[in-house]
């Protein structure tokens, strides 16, 4: 808007001194001959240039630069006018000037003419290039500071006959085109070279004041040495000099005052911006740093900028090992691989699970969110870490327990129920037989069905007292001695089946201890030894269960039960371990309940339990740790 | 006569006594065939054509529904005459079980332990009506 109507200015300031060129005013030029001291040809450069810069702010390049061509010929020819050639006709060639308004007619001053030329070669070089360059904003500046410190010169009546540097001064007007046109040469899209229009302002200003002081300092040199034009107008006729030193002495002072008022202002403001700004930035550092959550900002490439102090727990590296490394070696999924065509925009989320990679090189899963930072000239990314491992732990945890739960529910109403239905039905039948007088001896095998059936019961029964204990039972550890512990379940079970002998072998140190909880540890033996016992196979002759156990190297206890037992079909080691898995339902009660007892009880305890199939029967292999501190 | 023969499948030897007891006193020219597991029941349908099963759910090797989904692909379809129908008899009295069951279509009653001489009157009435 400013660079059109200066344009504008210019062409209107152009035509208007022509027309009075053309049209010969003859008063005018009596009564104001300083309007004609732009000449004609000046005039039309000043249309020329200012048609040139509405076109080129009208984006029509090639228009722009024939006529800053144009413009900057006219201003070279003047320039080199006395190195070149002389008398050339070009002063003359417009107008004949009808009235003589300078020493010089028809010519250019030297500064006018060097002034079309470098504004010239801007419109041309910014027509050409079409953004703004630094040879644009340099010779536009050195326009800009010749008219300004004309015009300066102008207001502090420092204008002189001189002939500096040959033909002249330029003339008021001729000044204040050349300001109007070299300001948006300078500032037009200046931003895009990232320089401050403030700061540029400032340099102008200073600039030109320098230029004005060292033309005074010239002007001065020659006054006194009498050499130069004496100046002009001295309405007081005070000595000259003394007039320009009183003028330099007021715009100093002003200038040098309107600076200390302005610094001092500034550097108080700066002070309490800075105050403010470390009091923000230490209390945001303070929260940023005391976050459970890991804080970590890089730049659109994936470097790490900054971390915070739960960044170090989370992922094991120190701060300074993290800086400048690419944050995908420790969230692989935070940014998009490298030549993927995902949009950047898409990187900020509002909060998503992905995986995150420690320094010991484990991976966990972690909730991530990234913000995008725009910056003025370059995009960050801050991301909000939160390591989610142990919910994630525990949600699983919680999700088995429950599937457990609910499959014991279930399979206890149907296991509790089934002997029971069986009795009502049994008893039915009793009756029904007593009615049909049916004799004793065929009554007894229904009565010892019930008993069966409420044995069975009773055991399933107790195997869920068992299992409830197993899960809360709170008993402290103590050191056992395997042997005895062996030893006793055995005395206890020998006798559970009359009808299946089996003969045992114990091979375990007598001075074998573990630190663990002995009744957990008797639940496992319970259930392994009679499981033994119940499966054992009928058509054996010699049925035997073998129980051994020894320290491995590794500080663990082995404790191997193995028998040559009716076995397991392949394929049914899978469920082995689950509840309710029965595998010989036509050999004996079993609930379903004792090897998931004994899996529970192993896992409470630390260690382990394991199935071996032997050639002939099975084998149990329990590892637990020594010492159960747990 | 309404029922010629009639297959049960239940892992329980108490309950396979309280069905053959039952039976018997129901009907004593019922012909019983009896099978520990579906994968049993399944083999004694290759030899056997009985007028209904009475199926167990919870069983090992292969449980209830296991056998009703393999009954259904391979047996209900496609042999001659009409294919046996099914009566669950089971301990499990949870409605999930029964719907599952009775979702299909040859499955037609579902009975809760232990069978009784009025379950066999109405498994005699569907296999009656079932012939007409």
């Amino acid at each position: 808007m400013a660079g059109m109507a200066a344009a504008w200015f210019c062409v209107a300031v152009g035509l208007g001194i022509g027309a009075l060129w053309l049209l010969k005013v003859g008063f005018l030029a009596d009564t104001l001959p300083i309007l004609f001291r732009m000449q004609f040809n000046t005039a039309v450069s000043f249309v020329l240039i200012g048609f040139a810069v509405v076109a080129l702010l009208h984006e029509r390049g090639r228009v722009a630069a024939i006529l800053s061509i144009v413009v900057v010929l006219i201003g070279l020819v003047f320039l080199l006018e006395p190195i070149l050639l002389t008398g050339h006709p070009l002063d003359r060639l417009m107008l004949d000037p009808f009235r003589q308004t300078s020493p010089y007619p028809g010519h250019l001053a030297s500064g006018t003419a060097l002034s079309f030329a470098l504004l010239g070669i801007c419109i041309l070089v910014s027509a050409l290039t079409g953004k703004p360059t630094l040879l644009r904003i340099v010779f536009a500046a050195t326009v800009f500071m010749t008219a300004a410190a004309t015009l300066l010169g102008y207001g502090l009546q420092l204008v002189t006959e001189s002939d500096w540097p040959r033909y002249g001064h330029m003339s008021p007007h001729t000044a204040l085109c050349f300001a109007a046109l070299a300001l948006p040469m300078i500032f037009l899209r200046v931003e895009e070279l990232d320089y401050d229009a403030a700061t540029i302002a400032a340099m102008l200003g200073a600039a030109s004041y320098l230029l004005l002081l060292l033309l005074t300092l010239l002007d001065l040199q020659d006054a006194f040495e009498g050499t130069g034009a004496t100046i002009s107008i001295d309405p007081q006729g005070k000595p000259a000099s003394q007039a320009i030193l009183a003028g330099l002495l007021v715009v100093s002072g002003i200038v040098y005052a309107g600076l200390i008022v302005y610094a001092f202002r500034n550097a108080q403001s700066y002070r309490g911006i800075a105050l403010k700004l470390r009091e923000s930035q230490e209390r945001l550092s303070a929260i940023i740093d005391t976050a459970a959550d890991g804080i970590v900002t890089i730049d659109a490439g994936g470097q790490i900028l900054s971390t915070n102090h739960a960044m170090e727990t989370i992922f094991g590296y120190r701060t300074e090992d993290m800086l400048g490394h690419d944050v995908r070696a420790l969230i692989p999924g935070f940014l998009p691989a490298s030549g993927s065509d995902v949009e950047s925009t898409e990187i900020a989320c509002s909060a998503r699970e992905t995986e995150g990679m420690r320094r010991s090189g484990t991976r966990f899963p972690l909730d991530l969110s990234v913000a995008r930072i725009e910056l003025d000239r370059t995009v960050l990314y801050s991301g909000i870490i939160r390591d989610i491992s142990q919910r994630k732990r525990h949600e699983q945890e919680i999700l088995e327990a429950n599937a457990e739960l609910e499959e014991f529910a279930y399979r206890t109403s149907h296991d509790l129920r089934a002997p029971i239905a069986s009795s009502i039905g049994l008893t039915t039948i009793m009756r029904d037989m007593i009615g049909l007088k049916t004799p004793t001896a065929q009554m007894t095998p229904v009565i010892e069905r019930i008993e069966r059936g409420l044995q069975k019961l009773d055991g399933l029964i107790e195997n869920i007292i068992q299992l409830k204990r197993s899960r809360l039972l709170d008993e402290p550890v103590t050191a056992v001695p395997l042997l005895s512990a062996v030893e006793e379940t055995i005395e206890r079970l020998r006798f559970i089946d009359p009808a299946r002998q089996v003969s045992f072998t114990v091979d375990v140190a007598d001075d074998l201890t573990i630190r663990t909880k002995p009744a957990r540890l008797r639940m496992i033996l319970d259930n392994l030894i009679s499981n033994a016992i119940k499966y054992a196979d009928p058509d054996e002759g010699a049925r035997r269960v073998a129980i051994d156990a020894a320290m491995a190297r590794d500080g663990w206890l082995d404790l191997r039960i193995s028998d040559n037992g009716l076995g397991l079909d392949p394929g049914d080691e899978t469920n082995l371990f689950q509840m309710f898995k029965r595998f010989h339902p036509s050999r004996a009660d079993g609930s379903g309940l004792g090897l998931y007892i004994v899996r529970k009880s192993a896992e409470h305890l630390g260690g382990t339990v394991a199935y071996v199939r032997l050639d002939k029967g099975s084998q149990f292999v329990i590892r637990l740790p020594q010492r159960n501190d747990a | 006569m309404t029922i010629g023969s009639l297959l049960i499948i239940d892992d329980d030897e108490t309950d396979l006594f309280i069905c053959g007891y039952t039976i018997q006193r129901f009907d004593p020219t019922i012909k019983v065939v009896q099978a520990l597991n579906g994968r049993e029941g399944l083999e004694m349908l290759r030899r056997e054509q009985p007028d209904a099963i009475i199926l167990d759910i919870n069983m090992p090797v292969m449980n209830g529904f296991e056998f009703l989904e393999t009954y259904a692909r391979d047996f209900a379809r496609g042999l001659d005459g009409p294919a046996p129908l099914v009566v669950m008899l089971t301990s499990s009295h949870l409605g999930t079980d029964r719907n599952k069951a009775l979702q299909y279509d040859f499955v037609k009653r579902y009975f809760e332990k232990p069978l009784t001489s009025d379950n066999l009157k109405a498994l005699a009435d569907i296999i009656e009506t079932g012939r007409h």
